[in-house]
């Protein structure tokens, strides 16, 4: 399990992470979203040993991160900007990342060259920037790191590649049980790959829990009249005589309770992740940070 | 899940070698280069082309400091580049090797970059030369070595105290030169202030390590002429060990601690300073006041090189405490809106305290500069001129009317001190500028054991003080002698010469009769203690001190050979009446004397 508890961390007189706790499950696929200038990067420098908490511990199955290089072994990171030593070659960073990673896979690196058909022997510096992101994932999926950590991973690919990558992923993780921690503001691609998500607002977790249980455990409910008593409204918007509540609860719960009252029309879905995170991020300027605590 | 130990990560090594490859194959050029140039055929006469190689091997083991010193700065900002740079240092840092992985790995590629062109190029070099001198090869590589340890060592520290390129820049130049810059702005903001005092901030400069290696030589050949009666061989006889060494290792020391310290600090380093000028936050205020003072310091150079005249410099220096100040803030805050009363009040305690200093020196606030020891006080006073052509003997007088003399000439040397200073800045006369003209030295043994020396210019007055006179007319400050070895000399002298200007216009001289050698010492020592046998120096208006005289000619004397060659000069003038009368009896040709 990666996990992070309680850490604290300032730059200068700015709080950058203030008491973050979070727990990646091992073999998860985890979203970590928030707004800008949340702390998600900051975070996952101290997940990759970068950083230094100023207080908390981060830790990977109960070992610290940070100077580890036994914990560091099994981390492997793609960051937004990928980097490579300049003039460096795909063939001259594998040999850097093969010395650096033991459990470096030739025969990956091999294989993927058939996914990631990008030219070895020149530098990657004159490569477009998907083709320098695609040449990270190459490396990184050679790795076989046990943890891949993935700071806004697609940005940059085209479509048919960025299915193609997080395909190779989520082969890592159904085959090796990797974990995957992902930071994007692409929620709608999140929601399609990441069984857990952790929303973070200035430094501090909001919310962290399974992406089925966060759906699971509140509502929109759209319906002609008013909400039966009883429901745990914690929104409304009106259009015309339609109205929309955000509802605390399941659909099945939320169902009953509306059938009761039999209106002219109802329908009950579930939340987006989009949705849940504009929620409880306040995003829509509205007392909602309290939707799933 | 126990933890691994990895000192030096053997992938990083092998990268740094490839990667800066073009920075050690150019360094490894450039020695070759350079080293071809120090070697000579040796021709027609082979001992001496030996001789003149090895003074070249050692002058180049002398430049190797400052070649050494940009290598250093060099090969640190590439190795540990990604400390310097944000993007570089999170990839880098996020992969699964240690911080003393990193540094291990860097290190022993430093050390590489530097030894192995090093050994390489001059252990060929002592293939190549005559085996008689292939040992200076090898020293200039033994030099080289010991140098460039501490320079590595000193960049290390500064990479690791600065947080961008520019930053470790500074902090290498205020390591290593910033004992010269304080020396060069107290040399030229304060001393010129101390008048009479000597204080003496040459120590600073001397601290300075670039300057401690430097000056001198590492070896040096060792070599003699035989004279024939047809010609003059030469002889080379091997080389001498320079002074340079044991200064070389003890900077190569400082330069191992500096590494040591090196690592601590990255142990220690938040990574996320990358991009920062600083690493370290709380070492602002101190790298604040070092650019103040740095920048202060290189306007005042700048003012004084384009040749201002001194009291200007004196209102550039506040200029260049702003300066100095603001443009620090500006890369410390990687900002130019600094112009904020909170940021700004340390500037103006900087400019508060540095007006009071000048002020205080110049006022004499301590009476530091007034202070005059009470004749009981006395023990014995150390005469010494300077900076005039004199025998520079100094002379011990423990005379007490003579001590009298002195006590005298000190306190008149005082009158109007101020004047003198504020006059020498405003270049309206040259009558003080410390160590530009002719002083005299006052060394003061106190009763109570301690010492007090202060040196002067000679004023007008000081030939009202015929005592004085006779002090400074002593044989040890006028001709560089005692009376004994002045008799001596003079008895064994091949050649005693003398001219009279006026009846020499051809800058001929005469060989004196040598009948009577005591007689010349005896005319010489009576004019000594009727105080008139003073150095030219004292009649010269060019020193702005004294009244004008006249030189009627000059005598000379001289003996001896080689080691033990003298020679003594002496100007004849009106006042020299014994010395000129003696001259006259011997020849009785020349003008009328006094007396």
């Amino acid at each position: 399990m990666l996990e992070m508890k309680e850490v604290y961390k300032t730059f200068g007189v700015q709080k950058a992470l203030d008491g973050l706790t979070l727990r990646v499950p091992r073999g998860a696929v985890y979203g970590l979203v928030g707004p800008n200038g949340a702390g998600k990067t900051t975070a996952i420098r101290h997940l990759t040993g970068v950083y230094r908490a100023d207080s908390g511990t981060v830790t990977l199955n109960g070992q610290p991160i940070d100077e580890n290089l036994l914990a560091k072994e099994k981390i492997c990171c793609v960051a937004d900007e990928p980097f490579y030593f300049p003039g460096a070659s795909l063939l001259d960073m594998k040999t850097y990342y093969s010395g650096i990673y033991p459990q470096f896979d030739e025969k990956r690196f091999r294989e993927l060259q058939a996914v990631f058909t990008l030219p070895q022997k020149s530098p990657i510096r004159r490569f477009s920037k998907g083709m320098q992101k695609q040449a990270a994932f190459h490396l990184a999926l050679s790795t076989q790191a046990q943890v891949l950590i993935l700071d806004e991973p697609v940005d940059g690919l085209d479509p048919v590649m960025r299915r193609q990558v997080w395909s190779l992923i989520l082969d890592d993780v159904a085959r090796r049980e990797t974990t995957v921690l992902v930071s994007s503001h692409n929620l709608r691609e999140l929601e399609d790959i990441c069984d857990h998500v952790g929303i973070m607002k200035a430094g501090k977790m909001l919310a962290e829990r399974s992406l089925s249980d966060m759906q699971g455990s509140t509502v929109k409910l759209q319906m002609v009249g008013d909400a039966p008593e009883g429901l745990e409204i914690l929104h409304k918007a009106s259009s015309g005589r339609l109205n929309t509540y955000i509802v605390r609860g399941s659909i099945p719960q939320v169902q009953a309770a509306v059938e009761r009252v039999n209106p002219a029309y109802f329908d009950i879905l579930p939340l987006s992740l989009e949705e849940i995170f504009i929620y409880e991020v306040g995003g829509g300027s509205h007392e909602t940070e309290s939707i799933l605590l | 899940m126990r933890l691994k130990v990895s000192f030096c990560n053997k992938t990083v090594l092998k990268t740094d070698i490839v990667r800066y490859a073009p920075l050690w194959g150019g360094y490894t050029l450039m020695l070759a280069l350079l080293t071809l140039m120090c070697i000579r055929a040796p021709g027609e006469s082979p001992e001496y082309a030996y001789a003149e190689m090895v003074r070249l091997f050692s002058a180049r083991a002398g430049h190797m400091v400052f070649i050494n010193g940009f290598y250093a700065l060099a090969v640190v900002q590439a190795l540990w580049g990604d400390l310097l740079t944000p993007r570089l240092c999170n990839s880098l840092h996020a992969m699964p090797v240690t911080r003393d992985g990193f540094f291990g790995a860097h290190l022993v590629s430093g050390v590489l970059f530097a030894i192995v062109p090093n050994v390489l190029v001059y252990s060929l070099a002592a293939l190549m030369v005559p085996g008689e001198i292939a040992a200076a090869p090898l020293m200039t590589l033994a030099a080289a070595c010991l140098q460039y340890l501490f320079y590595l060592g000193a960049a290390l520290v500064a990479v690791q105290l600065a947080g961008n390129r520019m930053g470790m820049v500074l902090a290498y130049g205020m390591l290593n030169f910033f004992s010269i810059l304080v020396y060069w702005f107290c040399a030229q903001v304060f001393t010129p202030l101390t008048y009479g005092t000597e204080a003496n901030v040459n120590w600073m400069a001397n601290i300075c390590p670039t300057v401690v290696m430097y000056r001198g030589s590492y070896f040096t050949p060792l070599e003699h002429y035989l004279d024939t009666p047809t010609a003059s061989i030469y002889y080379y006889d091997g080389m001498e060990r320079g002074r340079l060494w044991v200064p070389a290792m003890a900077c190569a020391l400082v330069g191992v601690g500096l590494i040591a310290l090196a690592q601590f600090l990255y142990r220690r380093r938040k990574l996320e300073s990358a991009g920062d000028l600083l690493a370290y936050p709380g070492l602002a205020p101190v790298f604040l006041v070092m650019n103040t003072l740095m920048v202060a310091a290189f306007i005042h150079l700048g003012v004084s090189l384009m040749d201002f005249e001194a009291v200007s410099q004196y209102f550039f220096l506040p200029l260049g405490l702003i300066v100095g100040y603001v443009s620090g803030l500006m890369l410390l805050r990687r900002t130019t809106r600094v112009f904020r009363k909170r940021l700004l009040l340390p500037l103006a305690g900087i400019l508060v305290l540095c007006a009071l200093t000048v002020c205080g020196i110049y006022t004499d606030v301590f009476k530091v500069i007034r202070r005059v020891p009470q004749e009981n006080q006395v023990m014995s006073v150390t005469v010494e001129p300077v900076n005039g052509n004199y025998g520079r003997k100094p002379l011990e007088v423990t005379d007490r009317e003579k001590i009298q003399a002195i006590l005298s000439y000190h306190r008149e040397s005082l009158n109007g001190w101020q004047d003198q200073v504020r006059d020498a800045l405003l270049q309206k006369t040259s009558c003080w500028k410390p160590g530009a003209y002719f002083n005299v030295r006052l060394e003061y043994k106190l009763e109570n054991g301690r010492t007090m020396a202060r040196r002067y210019a000679l004023r007008r007055d000081f030939y009202s003080s015929p005592e004085f006179m006779k002090v400074m007319s002593a044989p040890e400050l006028s001709l560089g002698c005692t009376e004994a070895e002045l008799r001596e000399k003079i008895d064994r002298a091949e050649y005693v010469m003398y001219g009279m200007y006026a009846q020499d216009e051809d800058g001929s001289y005469r060989t004196v009769d040598f009948e009577d050698r005591d007689g010349l010492c005896d005319a010489m020592m009576m004019d000594s203690r009727e105080g008139t046998l003073l150095n030219y120096s004292f009649w010269d208006e060019t020193y702005g001190t004294s009244q004008s005289v006249e030189n009627l000619g000059d005598l000379s004397i001289q003996g001896g050979r080689e080691d033990d060659y003298y020679y003594i000069w002496f100007p004849i003038n009106e006042n020299t009446a014994h010395t000129l009368r003696w001259l006259v009896t011997h020849e009785g040709e020349y003008m009328d004397a006094k007396g």
